[in-house]
Protein backbone atom coordinates (compact mmCIF):
# COMPACT_ATOMS: atom_id res chain seq x y z
CA UNK A 1 0.00 0.00 0.00
CA UNK A 2 1.30 3.22 -0.74
CA UNK A 3 0.85 5.99 1.85
CA UNK A 4 -2.35 7.65 0.83
CA UNK A 5 -3.89 4.18 1.13
CA UNK A 6 -2.36 3.49 4.44
CA UNK A 7 -3.85 6.86 5.78
CA UNK A 8 -7.61 5.48 4.17
CA UNK A 9 -6.73 2.17 6.04
CA UNK A 10 -5.94 3.87 9.23
CA UNK A 11 -9.05 6.12 9.67
CA UNK A 12 -11.03 2.68 8.93
CA UNK A 13 -9.12 1.04 11.76
CA UNK A 14 -9.01 4.08 13.71
CA UNK A 15 -12.81 4.47 13.70
CA UNK A 16 -12.73 0.75 14.74
CA UNK A 17 -10.11 1.34 17.87
CA UNK A 18 -13.08 4.01 18.92
CA UNK A 19 -15.68 2.63 18.52
CA UNK A 20 -15.26 -0.96 18.74
CA UNK A 21 -15.21 -3.97 16.55
CA UNK A 22 -11.35 -4.35 16.12
CA UNK A 23 -10.45 -7.98 15.13
CA UNK A 24 -6.91 -9.41 16.08
CA UNK A 25 -5.69 -8.96 12.06
CA UNK A 26 -6.60 -5.95 12.15
CA UNK A 27 -4.61 -4.12 14.86
CA UNK A 28 -1.35 -6.19 13.51
CA UNK A 29 -2.48 -4.43 10.27
CA UNK A 30 -2.64 -1.01 12.19
CA UNK A 31 0.70 -2.03 14.53
CA UNK A 32 2.02 -2.14 10.71
CA UNK A 33 0.85 1.12 9.79
CA UNK A 34 1.72 2.97 12.60
CA UNK A 35 5.21 1.38 12.41
CA UNK A 36 6.00 2.28 8.82
CA UNK A 37 3.93 6.03 9.70
CA UNK A 38 5.03 6.81 13.47
CA UNK A 39 3.70 10.51 12.95
CA UNK A 40 0.49 8.71 13.04
CA UNK A 41 0.74 8.08 16.89
CA UNK A 42 -0.05 11.73 17.14
CA UNK A 43 -2.75 11.26 15.16
CA UNK A 44 -4.33 8.31 17.23
CA UNK A 45 -3.44 9.91 20.69
CA UNK A 46 -5.50 12.68 19.44
CA UNK A 47 -9.09 10.84 18.78
CA UNK A 48 -8.40 8.87 21.80
CA UNK A 49 -8.32 11.83 24.04
CA UNK A 50 -11.14 13.33 22.51
CA UNK A 51 -12.77 10.17 22.30
CA UNK A 52 -12.02 9.74 26.53
CA UNK A 53 -13.31 13.55 26.69
CA UNK A 54 -16.20 13.33 24.95
CA UNK A 55 -16.88 9.50 27.28
CA UNK A 56 -16.69 12.15 29.92
CA UNK A 57 -18.63 15.06 29.29
CA UNK A 58 -21.54 13.38 27.64
CA UNK A 59 -22.04 10.26 29.81
CA UNK A 60 -24.56 10.17 32.16
CA UNK A 61 -24.05 8.58 35.58
CA UNK A 62 -25.13 5.26 36.50
CA UNK A 63 -27.60 6.83 39.13
CA UNK A 64 -29.59 8.62 36.01
CA UNK A 65 -31.39 5.01 35.55
CA UNK A 66 -32.70 5.03 39.16
CA UNK A 67 -36.51 5.74 39.00
CA UNK A 68 -36.74 3.96 35.94
CA UNK A 69 -37.80 1.00 37.93
CA UNK A 70 -40.08 2.69 40.41
CA UNK A 71 -41.64 5.00 38.11
CA UNK A 72 -40.62 5.27 34.72
CA UNK A 73 -41.34 1.60 32.76
CA UNK A 74 -45.29 2.48 32.22
CA UNK A 75 -44.36 5.82 30.64
CA UNK A 76 -44.50 5.00 27.15
CA UNK A 77 -44.16 8.51 25.82
CA UNK A 78 -44.40 7.87 22.01
CA UNK A 79 -45.64 11.26 20.48
CA UNK A 80 -43.54 13.80 21.42
CA UNK A 81 -39.69 13.06 20.64
CA UNK A 82 -38.20 15.13 22.98
CA UNK A 83 -40.03 13.35 25.92
CA UNK A 84 -39.07 10.38 23.89
CA UNK A 85 -35.42 11.49 24.35
CA UNK A 86 -35.32 12.04 28.27
CA UNK A 87 -36.80 8.38 28.26
CA UNK A 88 -34.33 6.56 26.39
CA UNK A 89 -31.39 9.19 28.17
CA UNK A 90 -33.25 8.27 31.28
CA UNK A 91 -33.13 4.57 31.52
CA UNK A 92 -29.68 4.17 29.44
CA UNK A 93 -26.08 4.24 30.98
CA UNK A 94 -22.61 5.81 30.01
CA UNK A 95 -19.00 4.88 29.79
CA UNK A 96 -18.70 5.51 33.80
CA UNK A 97 -16.95 3.19 35.54
CA UNK A 98 -20.07 0.84 36.64
CA UNK A 99 -20.70 0.04 33.06
CA UNK A 100 -16.85 -1.05 32.17
CA UNK A 101 -16.53 -2.46 35.00
CA UNK A 102 -17.77 -5.56 35.07
CA UNK A 103 -14.72 -6.71 37.90
CA UNK A 104 -15.24 -5.31 40.97
CA UNK A 105 -13.14 -3.43 42.83
CA UNK A 106 -10.38 -4.26 45.07
CA UNK A 107 -11.36 -3.48 48.40
CA UNK A 108 -8.24 -1.46 48.98
CA UNK A 109 -9.15 0.68 45.70
CA UNK A 110 -12.56 0.87 47.26
CA UNK A 111 -11.95 2.19 50.26
CA UNK A 112 -9.06 4.79 48.69
CA UNK A 113 -12.05 5.94 46.36
CA UNK A 114 -14.48 6.47 49.00
CA UNK A 115 -11.94 8.66 50.81
CA UNK A 116 -10.76 10.17 47.48
CA UNK A 117 -14.64 11.58 46.78
CA UNK A 118 -14.53 13.14 49.72
CA UNK A 119 -10.87 14.24 49.85
CA UNK A 120 -11.77 15.84 46.15
CA UNK A 121 -14.79 17.76 47.46
CA UNK A 122 -12.43 19.24 50.18
CA UNK A 123 -10.20 20.42 48.26
CA UNK A 124 -12.61 21.81 45.30
CA UNK A 125 -15.32 23.30 47.87
CA UNK A 126 -12.59 24.43 49.92
CA UNK A 127 -14.41 23.78 52.71
CA UNK A 128 -13.02 21.07 54.47
CA UNK A 129 -9.53 21.32 56.67
CA UNK A 130 -7.21 18.35 57.71
CA UNK A 131 -9.46 17.34 60.26
CA UNK A 132 -12.68 17.34 58.88
CA UNK A 133 -11.43 15.42 55.52
CA UNK A 134 -10.29 12.35 57.91
CA UNK A 135 -14.21 12.99 59.85
CA UNK A 136 -15.69 12.16 56.51
CA UNK A 137 -13.85 9.79 55.14
CA UNK A 138 -14.61 7.44 58.39
CA UNK A 139 -17.75 7.96 58.04
CA UNK A 140 -18.07 6.45 54.55
CA UNK A 141 -15.57 3.89 55.94
CA UNK A 142 -18.10 2.99 58.93
CA UNK A 143 -20.88 2.93 56.65
CA UNK A 144 -19.77 0.82 54.16
CA UNK A 145 -18.24 -1.41 56.50
CA UNK A 146 -21.69 -1.47 58.17
CA UNK A 147 -23.32 -2.07 55.10
CA UNK A 148 -21.87 -5.33 54.33
CA UNK A 149 -22.45 -7.41 57.93
CA UNK A 150 -24.85 -10.11 57.86
CA UNK A 151 -27.41 -7.49 58.83
CA UNK A 152 -30.45 -6.95 56.30
CA UNK A 153 -31.44 -3.54 56.34
CA UNK A 154 -34.90 -2.55 55.36
CA UNK A 155 -35.32 0.44 53.22
CA UNK A 156 -38.34 2.19 51.89
CA UNK A 157 -38.58 3.85 48.59
CA UNK A 158 -40.61 7.35 48.02
CA UNK A 159 -40.99 8.69 44.41
CA UNK A 160 -42.09 12.31 44.21
CA UNK A 161 -42.83 14.25 41.30
CA UNK A 162 -43.27 17.76 41.16
CA UNK A 163 -46.20 17.80 38.19
CA UNK A 164 -48.04 14.88 39.44
CA UNK A 165 -50.47 15.09 36.40
CA UNK A 166 -48.31 13.90 34.04
CA UNK A 167 -49.88 11.28 31.67
CA UNK A 168 -49.07 7.88 32.44
CA UNK A 169 -47.29 8.16 35.41
CA UNK A 170 -48.55 6.20 38.57
CA UNK A 171 -46.22 6.91 41.72
CA UNK A 172 -45.55 3.63 43.04
CA UNK A 173 -46.19 2.60 46.61
CA UNK A 174 -45.34 0.43 48.96
CA UNK A 175 -42.02 -0.21 47.75
CA UNK A 176 -39.89 -1.81 50.42
CA UNK A 177 -35.81 -2.59 49.16
CA UNK A 178 -34.33 -5.52 51.18
CA UNK A 179 -30.37 -4.98 51.40
CA UNK A 180 -27.33 -7.52 52.16
CA UNK A 181 -23.82 -6.59 51.72
CA UNK A 182 -24.45 -6.57 47.43
CA UNK A 183 -27.45 -8.40 47.78
CA UNK A 184 -31.38 -7.06 47.69
CA UNK A 185 -34.54 -7.99 47.07
CA UNK A 186 -37.46 -5.85 46.24
CA UNK A 187 -41.16 -6.58 45.84
CA UNK A 188 -42.86 -3.94 43.43
CA UNK A 189 -46.88 -3.18 42.99
CA UNK A 190 -48.59 -1.35 40.16
CA UNK A 191 -52.06 -1.37 39.47
CA UNK A 192 -53.14 -5.38 39.49
CA UNK A 193 -49.34 -6.70 38.41
CA UNK A 194 -46.86 -7.34 41.50
CA UNK A 195 -43.50 -8.40 41.17
CA UNK A 196 -40.67 -9.04 42.78
CA UNK A 197 -36.71 -9.20 41.76
CA UNK A 198 -33.04 -8.49 43.25
CA UNK A 199 -29.86 -9.81 42.73
CA UNK A 200 -28.03 -12.87 44.46
CA UNK A 201 -24.89 -13.85 46.31
CA UNK A 202 -23.19 -14.59 42.46
CA UNK A 203 -24.00 -11.03 41.40
CA UNK A 204 -27.06 -12.83 38.78
CA UNK A 205 -30.36 -10.53 38.74
CA UNK A 206 -33.59 -12.63 38.81
CA UNK A 207 -37.09 -11.30 38.25
CA UNK A 208 -40.54 -13.08 39.49
CA UNK A 209 -42.77 -12.96 36.75
CA UNK A 210 -46.23 -14.24 38.78
CA UNK A 211 -46.08 -16.88 41.12
CA UNK A 212 -44.87 -19.78 39.23
CA UNK A 213 -41.95 -18.34 36.62
CA UNK A 214 -39.46 -16.30 36.86
CA UNK A 215 -36.09 -15.47 34.97
CA UNK A 216 -32.69 -15.32 35.68
CA UNK A 217 -29.69 -12.87 34.05
CA UNK A 218 -26.41 -13.70 34.89
CA UNK A 219 -24.10 -11.02 36.15
CA UNK A 220 -22.32 -11.14 32.77
CA UNK A 221 -25.48 -11.21 30.49
CA UNK A 222 -26.96 -8.05 32.37
CA UNK A 223 -27.29 -4.75 30.16
CA UNK A 224 -26.13 -1.52 31.63
CA UNK A 225 -29.34 0.06 32.67
CA UNK A 226 -30.04 -3.45 34.81
CA UNK A 227 -26.39 -3.51 35.97
CA UNK A 228 -27.23 0.11 37.02
CA UNK A 229 -30.66 -0.24 38.84
CA UNK A 230 -28.97 -3.05 40.27
CA UNK A 231 -26.44 -1.20 42.27
CA UNK A 232 -28.06 1.32 43.10
CA UNK A 233 -30.62 -0.76 44.78
CA UNK A 234 -28.46 -2.54 46.56
CA UNK A 235 -27.58 0.54 48.18
CA UNK A 236 -23.90 0.12 47.49
CA UNK A 237 -21.74 3.42 48.42
CA UNK A 238 -19.13 2.54 46.56
CA UNK A 239 -21.33 3.35 43.27
CA UNK A 240 -22.71 6.60 44.31
CA UNK A 241 -19.62 7.91 45.90
CA UNK A 242 -17.79 6.98 42.24
CA UNK A 243 -19.70 8.90 40.13
CA UNK A 244 -19.23 11.57 42.49
CA UNK A 245 -15.77 11.43 42.57
CA UNK A 246 -15.52 12.76 38.93
CA UNK A 247 -18.57 15.33 38.29
CA UNK A 248 -19.95 16.16 42.02
CA UNK A 249 -18.92 18.40 45.25
CA UNK A 250 -19.64 17.34 48.10
CA UNK A 251 -20.07 18.85 51.35
CA UNK A 252 -20.47 17.37 54.78
CA UNK A 253 -22.50 18.52 57.34
CA UNK A 254 -21.53 17.85 61.16
CA UNK A 255 -24.93 18.51 62.58
CA UNK A 256 -26.12 18.49 66.05
CA UNK A 257 -28.34 15.21 64.83
CA UNK A 258 -28.17 11.64 64.58
CA UNK A 259 -26.69 11.81 61.46
CA UNK A 260 -23.65 13.32 59.67
CA UNK A 261 -25.40 14.60 56.33
CA UNK A 262 -22.85 14.26 53.29
CA UNK A 263 -24.69 15.86 50.22
CA UNK A 264 -23.46 15.70 46.44
CA UNK A 265 -24.23 18.46 43.61
CA UNK A 266 -23.41 18.02 40.21
CA UNK A 267 -20.40 20.43 39.18
CA UNK A 268 -21.50 20.08 35.03
CA UNK A 269 -23.78 21.27 33.16
CA UNK A 270 -23.84 17.65 31.47
CA UNK A 271 -25.19 16.55 34.88
CA UNK A 272 -28.01 18.66 34.21
CA UNK A 273 -30.20 16.02 35.06
CA UNK A 274 -28.92 15.17 38.66
CA UNK A 275 -29.85 17.96 40.50
CA UNK A 276 -29.07 16.62 44.35
CA UNK A 277 -27.93 13.68 46.27
CA UNK A 278 -28.20 13.28 50.21
CA UNK A 279 -26.79 10.54 52.05
CA UNK A 280 -27.70 10.63 55.80
CA UNK A 281 -25.25 8.25 57.85
CA UNK A 282 -26.62 7.54 61.48
CA UNK A 283 -23.78 8.51 64.35
CA UNK A 284 -23.98 5.60 66.19
CA UNK A 285 -24.42 2.75 63.75
CA UNK A 286 -22.87 4.31 61.01
CA UNK A 287 -25.79 2.78 58.55
CA UNK A 288 -26.77 4.25 55.74
CA UNK A 289 -30.32 6.48 57.39
CA UNK A 290 -31.46 7.78 54.05
CA UNK A 291 -30.55 8.66 50.89
CA UNK A 292 -32.42 11.01 48.61
CA UNK A 293 -31.96 11.72 44.92
CA UNK A 294 -33.12 14.92 43.34
CA UNK A 295 -33.55 14.83 39.40
CA UNK A 296 -34.21 16.63 36.78
CA UNK A 297 -36.01 14.56 34.04
CA UNK A 298 -35.72 17.50 30.74
CA UNK A 299 -40.28 18.12 30.00
CA UNK A 300 -41.14 15.96 32.11
CA UNK A 301 -40.11 18.06 35.72
CA UNK A 302 -38.84 17.22 38.71
CA UNK A 303 -38.47 14.09 40.87
CA UNK A 304 -37.59 13.31 44.18
CA UNK A 305 -36.77 9.49 45.42
CA UNK A 306 -35.91 8.99 48.90
CA UNK A 307 -34.42 5.69 49.84
CA UNK A 308 -35.01 5.79 54.04
CA UNK A 309 -33.83 2.94 56.64
CA UNK A 310 -37.11 1.65 58.52
CA UNK A 311 -35.80 -2.20 59.70
CA UNK A 312 -32.82 -3.73 60.52
CA UNK A 313 -33.06 -7.34 61.16
CA UNK A 314 -32.13 -11.07 60.24
CA UNK A 315 -32.38 -11.93 56.66
CA UNK A 316 -34.56 -14.41 55.08
CA UNK A 317 -32.45 -16.34 53.17
CA UNK A 318 -34.50 -17.77 50.31
CA UNK A 319 -36.13 -14.22 50.08
CA UNK A 320 -32.84 -13.50 48.31
CA UNK A 321 -33.49 -15.82 45.06
CA UNK A 322 -36.63 -16.08 43.11
CA UNK A 323 -37.26 -19.54 44.39
CA UNK A 324 -38.16 -18.10 47.78
CA UNK A 325 -40.90 -16.29 46.05
CA UNK A 326 -42.83 -18.87 43.78
CA UNK A 327 -45.28 -21.42 44.35
CA UNK A 328 -44.91 -25.31 43.50
CA UNK A 329 -44.34 -25.97 40.72
CA UNK A 330 -42.54 -23.08 38.96
CA UNK A 331 -39.77 -22.32 36.31
CA UNK A 332 -36.97 -20.25 36.27
CA UNK A 333 -36.01 -19.70 32.91
CA UNK A 334 -32.10 -19.45 32.82
CA UNK A 335 -29.44 -18.61 30.27
CA UNK A 336 -28.76 -22.24 29.61
CA UNK A 337 -32.65 -23.46 28.96
CA UNK A 338 -34.10 -20.42 27.43
CA UNK A 339 -31.55 -18.25 26.20
CA UNK A 340 -34.19 -15.74 24.48
CA UNK A 341 -37.54 -16.06 25.62
CA UNK A 342 -36.22 -14.24 28.72
CA UNK A 343 -36.02 -11.05 26.53
CA UNK A 344 -39.48 -11.54 24.73
CA UNK A 345 -40.92 -11.91 28.94
CA UNK A 346 -39.13 -8.86 30.35
CA UNK A 347 -40.10 -6.51 27.24
CA UNK A 348 -43.59 -7.61 27.16
CA UNK A 349 -44.45 -7.85 31.06
CA UNK A 350 -42.08 -4.42 31.78
CA UNK A 351 -42.16 -2.95 28.34
CA UNK A 352 -39.78 -2.03 25.49
CA UNK A 353 -37.62 -0.43 28.29
CA UNK A 354 -36.53 -3.60 29.79
CA UNK A 355 -34.94 -4.68 26.40
CA UNK A 356 -31.51 -2.76 27.28
CA UNK A 357 -31.30 -4.81 30.66
CA UNK A 358 -29.70 -7.85 28.59
CA UNK A 359 -26.98 -7.66 26.81
CA UNK A 360 -27.12 -8.22 22.88
CA UNK A 361 -25.85 -10.96 21.58
CA UNK A 362 -22.19 -10.29 20.17
CA UNK B 1 -3.34 10.57 57.53
CA UNK B 2 -0.51 12.81 57.33
CA UNK B 3 -1.01 16.34 55.40
CA UNK B 4 1.10 15.74 52.20
CA UNK B 5 -0.92 12.04 52.00
CA UNK B 6 -4.11 14.86 51.82
CA UNK B 7 -2.53 16.66 49.39
CA UNK B 8 -1.56 13.57 47.28
CA UNK B 9 -5.47 12.07 47.51
CA UNK B 10 -6.23 15.86 46.54
CA UNK B 11 -3.79 16.09 43.23
CA UNK B 12 -5.01 12.61 42.22
CA UNK B 13 -8.45 13.39 42.29
CA UNK B 14 -7.65 16.63 40.53
CA UNK B 15 -5.72 14.58 37.47
CA UNK B 16 -8.08 12.50 37.16
CA UNK B 17 -9.25 13.03 33.26
CA UNK B 18 -5.68 13.33 32.63
CA UNK B 19 -5.01 9.60 33.93
CA UNK B 20 -8.60 8.26 32.21
CA UNK B 21 -7.45 9.96 29.01
CA UNK B 22 -3.46 8.60 29.32
CA UNK B 23 -4.63 4.99 29.85
CA UNK B 24 -7.39 5.00 27.10
CA UNK B 25 -4.49 6.01 24.45
CA UNK B 26 -3.34 2.73 25.74
CA UNK B 27 -6.16 0.38 25.35
CA UNK B 28 -8.18 -0.94 22.95
CA UNK B 29 -11.67 -1.72 24.98
CA UNK B 30 -12.79 0.98 27.21
CA UNK B 31 -14.49 -0.98 29.20
CA UNK B 32 -11.15 -1.85 30.17
CA UNK B 33 -10.08 1.69 30.81
CA UNK B 34 -11.79 2.37 34.37
CA UNK B 35 -10.60 -0.62 35.69
CA UNK B 36 -7.13 0.00 34.94
CA UNK B 37 -7.45 3.70 36.03
CA UNK B 38 -8.53 2.38 39.73
CA UNK B 39 -5.58 0.38 40.09
CA UNK B 40 -3.57 3.06 39.03
CA UNK B 41 -4.98 5.57 41.39
CA UNK B 42 -4.33 2.30 44.25
CA UNK B 43 -0.46 2.26 43.32
CA UNK B 44 -0.51 6.38 43.17
CA UNK B 45 -2.10 6.12 46.62
CA UNK B 46 0.12 3.47 47.76
CA UNK B 47 3.17 5.48 46.56
CA UNK B 48 2.17 8.90 48.53
CA UNK B 49 4.91 9.10 50.60
CA UNK B 50 7.02 9.42 48.08
CA UNK B 51 5.43 12.61 46.26
CA UNK B 52 7.33 16.19 47.24
CA UNK B 53 5.21 18.67 47.41
CA UNK B 54 6.12 21.72 45.38
CA UNK B 55 7.15 19.40 42.32
CA UNK B 56 5.18 18.56 39.40
CA UNK B 57 2.48 16.33 40.33
CA UNK B 58 1.64 15.17 36.60
CA UNK B 59 5.51 14.64 35.99
CA UNK B 60 5.75 12.45 39.27
CA UNK B 61 2.15 10.54 38.58
CA UNK B 62 2.44 10.38 35.04
CA UNK B 63 5.81 8.10 35.31
CA UNK B 64 4.33 6.18 37.71
CA UNK B 65 0.93 5.41 35.84
CA UNK B 66 2.81 4.64 32.89
CA UNK B 67 4.78 2.45 34.39
CA UNK B 68 2.13 0.66 36.07
CA UNK B 69 -0.79 0.71 32.70
CA UNK B 70 2.26 -0.76 30.55
CA UNK B 71 3.25 -3.71 33.19
CA UNK B 72 -0.34 -4.29 33.89
CA UNK B 73 -1.23 -4.76 30.22
CA UNK B 74 1.43 -7.37 30.18
CA UNK B 75 -0.70 -9.47 31.27
CA UNK B 76 -3.75 -9.00 29.04
CA UNK B 77 -4.23 -11.15 26.27
CA UNK B 78 -2.84 -9.92 22.27
CA UNK B 79 -6.97 -9.82 21.84
CA UNK B 80 -7.08 -6.55 24.34
CA UNK B 81 -4.23 -4.38 23.26
CA UNK B 82 -3.59 -3.07 19.43
CA UNK B 83 -0.05 -2.72 20.01
CA UNK B 84 3.20 -4.30 20.92
CA UNK B 85 4.54 -3.02 23.49
CA UNK B 86 7.49 -0.90 22.27
CA UNK B 87 4.65 0.55 19.98
CA UNK B 88 2.47 1.19 23.33
CA UNK B 89 5.54 2.70 25.24
CA UNK B 90 6.07 5.49 22.31
CA UNK B 91 2.04 6.23 22.38
CA UNK B 92 2.39 6.51 25.94
CA UNK B 93 5.11 9.07 25.46
CA UNK B 94 2.96 11.38 22.98
CA UNK B 95 -0.45 10.54 24.99
CA UNK B 96 1.45 11.82 28.36
CA UNK B 97 2.99 15.01 26.53
CA UNK B 98 -0.82 15.58 25.01
CA UNK B 99 -2.94 14.99 28.10
CA UNK B 100 -1.00 17.68 29.68
CA UNK B 101 -3.45 20.53 28.29
CA UNK B 102 -6.56 18.50 28.63
CA UNK B 103 -8.57 21.08 30.82
CA UNK B 104 -8.37 23.36 27.97
CA UNK B 105 -9.29 20.89 25.60
CA UNK B 106 -12.39 20.12 27.79
CA UNK B 107 -13.57 23.36 27.59
CA UNK B 108 -12.86 24.15 24.15
CA UNK B 109 -14.88 20.78 23.47
CA UNK B 110 -17.89 21.86 25.88
CA UNK B 111 -17.98 24.68 23.25
CA UNK B 112 -17.36 22.93 19.58
CA UNK B 113 -20.27 20.62 20.96
CA UNK B 114 -22.81 23.21 20.64
CA UNK B 115 -21.77 24.44 17.23
CA UNK B 116 -22.49 20.59 15.64
CA UNK B 117 -25.75 20.30 13.28
CA UNK B 118 -28.57 18.55 15.08
CA UNK B 119 -28.25 15.73 13.44
CA UNK B 120 -24.49 15.16 14.10
CA UNK B 121 -25.49 15.81 17.63
CA UNK B 122 -27.86 13.13 17.75
CA UNK B 123 -25.41 11.03 16.57
CA UNK B 124 -22.82 11.86 18.86
CA UNK B 125 -25.43 11.86 21.87
CA UNK B 126 -26.40 8.36 20.48
CA UNK B 127 -22.75 6.97 20.89
CA UNK B 128 -21.68 8.77 24.43
CA UNK B 129 -24.92 9.89 26.03
CA UNK B 130 -26.87 7.05 24.99
CA UNK B 131 -23.80 4.63 24.96
CA UNK B 132 -25.10 2.81 21.85
CA UNK B 133 -23.29 0.44 20.01
CA UNK B 134 -22.34 0.96 16.08
CA UNK B 135 -24.78 -1.79 15.84
CA UNK B 136 -27.66 -0.47 17.76
CA UNK B 137 -26.84 3.12 16.03
CA UNK B 138 -27.33 1.63 12.92
CA UNK B 139 -30.55 -0.38 13.97
CA UNK B 140 -32.12 2.76 15.78
CA UNK B 141 -31.96 5.54 12.70
CA UNK B 142 -31.85 2.85 10.14
CA UNK B 143 -28.54 3.29 8.40
CA UNK B 144 -25.96 0.99 7.68
CA UNK B 145 -23.36 0.17 9.81
CA UNK B 146 -20.42 1.36 7.87
CA UNK B 147 -21.82 4.50 7.26
CA UNK B 148 -22.51 5.18 10.80
CA UNK B 149 -18.67 4.51 11.42
CA UNK B 150 -17.37 7.06 9.24
CA UNK B 151 -19.93 9.79 10.10
CA UNK B 152 -18.61 9.43 13.43
CA UNK B 153 -15.13 9.47 12.46
CA UNK B 154 -16.17 12.48 10.40
CA UNK B 155 -17.63 14.09 13.24
CA UNK B 156 -14.68 13.52 15.45
CA UNK B 157 -12.46 14.95 12.97
CA UNK B 158 -14.27 18.55 12.94
CA UNK B 159 -14.70 18.37 16.48
CA UNK B 160 -10.88 17.89 16.64
CA UNK B 161 -10.56 21.20 14.42
CA UNK B 162 -12.90 23.10 15.92
CA UNK B 163 -11.07 22.51 19.78
CA UNK B 164 -7.54 23.00 18.01
CA UNK B 165 -8.93 26.72 16.44
CA UNK B 166 -10.51 27.41 19.95
CA UNK B 167 -6.90 26.66 21.24
CA UNK B 168 -5.22 28.73 19.03
CA UNK B 169 -8.08 31.69 19.22
CA UNK B 170 -7.53 31.49 22.66
CA UNK B 171 -3.72 31.57 22.30
CA UNK B 172 -3.68 34.70 20.28
CA UNK B 173 -6.26 36.25 22.22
Amino acid sequence: MNHEQNLERFKTLMSQVVDGGMSASESTELQAIVESNPELLEHMADQLILDSLLAEELGTDSMVALVDLVANSQMEVKSNAAMRIAQVRSSSQSTGWLQQSPIRLHKTAFWFVAASVLAIAAFFVGRWDTSAYANAASIVRAALATHSELIERVYVVDVQRDQPGVPGFTPPRDVHVMTQGDRFWVEMNRGDRSWCWGRDADGATWLTLGPRRAIRIDSEEAGTPLQTISDIYSLNLETLLDNVLRHGEVRYSANAGPTHVISVTPSRQSLGWLREMTIEVDKETKTVRRLVIQRSLNQLGKSTVTFTLVDSRVPDESKYRAEGHLTEPFRVLTRDSTPDKRRELLTGWLGSMADRWMKTKE
Amino acid sequence: MSIDRNLVVQEIARHQSRLRAFVRCLLVRPSDVDDLLQETNAVLWQKADEFDPGTDFWAWASQIARFKVLNQIRTYGRERLVFDLDTLQRLAEVAERKVQDLDKRRDALDHCLTKLPPAQRQLIDLRYTSDHSIEKIAETIGRPEGSIRQTLYRIRMALMACIEGQLATEANS
